[in-house]
């Protein structure tokens, strides 16, 4: 495992992004992240800027208002960065799908890396997103040990 | 050299001064090589297109900066040096100071 892989361990940090949904995507990824599930106890902070996030985390079908928003966005982050699409809407455009001021789903504005299904997805399955992300790191052996090693404690 | 030398205000500046540019250095040589497409070296502005404007500092403020700052040194030297050293020049450190102020007051 190289340097950088090594300090990125423990710190996938995430940044969310919302291109136009209900909410309730968001509402289940903060869900994930805060003490009931706890996600930040493997280091995936939530951040407030891509400039400082590996993955970006979108939620909501890409509206045309918030196309180049999103491009730009995609843009302005550090290399290598991953997309994490939450809830159907950001998977397809889901029930928004061909409607008049929607471009579609995430994939396409930008590419997506790993696609999170549901209306809204669970907080678990959002983990299981995000354990998908880091095994395309290559990380994700730290995060499966310590969920097994909570399985083996309960 | 002994530990007074090393504490010596302009030793340690070029020591920080150094440290900061090695931690630089490490971070550009370990990042991943920068490629300009799009709107990667653009100001981030939660995805708008960031205005540029120029901008013109108030110097007004500066006046009340000054005066803050004269305050406080002149209470520090008053309060710290007064009857330790001598009662003379604390005194005239601050008819120093009362006269900078007037001074800033006037103009």
């Amino acid at each position: 495992m190289g340097l950088i892989d090594w300090a990125k361990k423990k710190s996938p940090w995430i940044c969310h992004f919302n291109t136009g949904g209900c909410n309730a995507c968001d509402i289940e990824t903060i869900a994930a992240l805060t003490p009931r599930f706890d996600l930040e106890r493997f280091g995936i902070l939530l951040k407030g800027s891509p400039r400082h996030a590996d993955v970006l985390v979108v939620t909501g079908p890409v509206t045309l208002q918030s196309e180049e928003r999103l491009k730009r966005i995609y843009d302005q982050m550090v290399e290598p960065k991953f997309v994490l699409a939450i809830g159907v809407c950001a998977c397809s455009g889901g029930v928004y799908w061909k409607c008049y001021n929607v471009k579609g789903g995430v994939d396409s504005v930008i590419p997506v890396d790993v696609y999170v299904g549901g209306c809204p997805p669970r907080p678990s399955e959002i983990i299981d997103g995000m354990v998908q992300i880091l095994g395309k790191m290559g990380l994700e052996g730290h995060v499966i040990k310590s969920l097994e090693g909570l399985a083996g404690g309960q | 050299m002994a530990t007074a030398d090393l504490l010596n205000p302009v030793i340690v500046f070029i020591t920080y001064l150094g440290m900061g540019g090695l931690v630089y250095l490490a971070g550009r040589a370990l990042a991943p090589a920068v490629r300009d497409t799009g709107w990667k070296l653009q100001p981030y502005a939660c995805g708008e297109i960031a205005p540029h404007i120029k901008m013109r500092p108030n110097y007004n403020f500066y006046h009340i900066a000054f005066l803050f700052t004269i305050l406080h040194v002149g209470a520090l030297m008053t309060c710290t040096s007064f009857g330790l050293i001598s009662y003379s020049l604390p005194l005239l450190y601050v008819s120093l100071v009362l006269f900078g102020m007037s001074v800033v007051v006037v103009r």
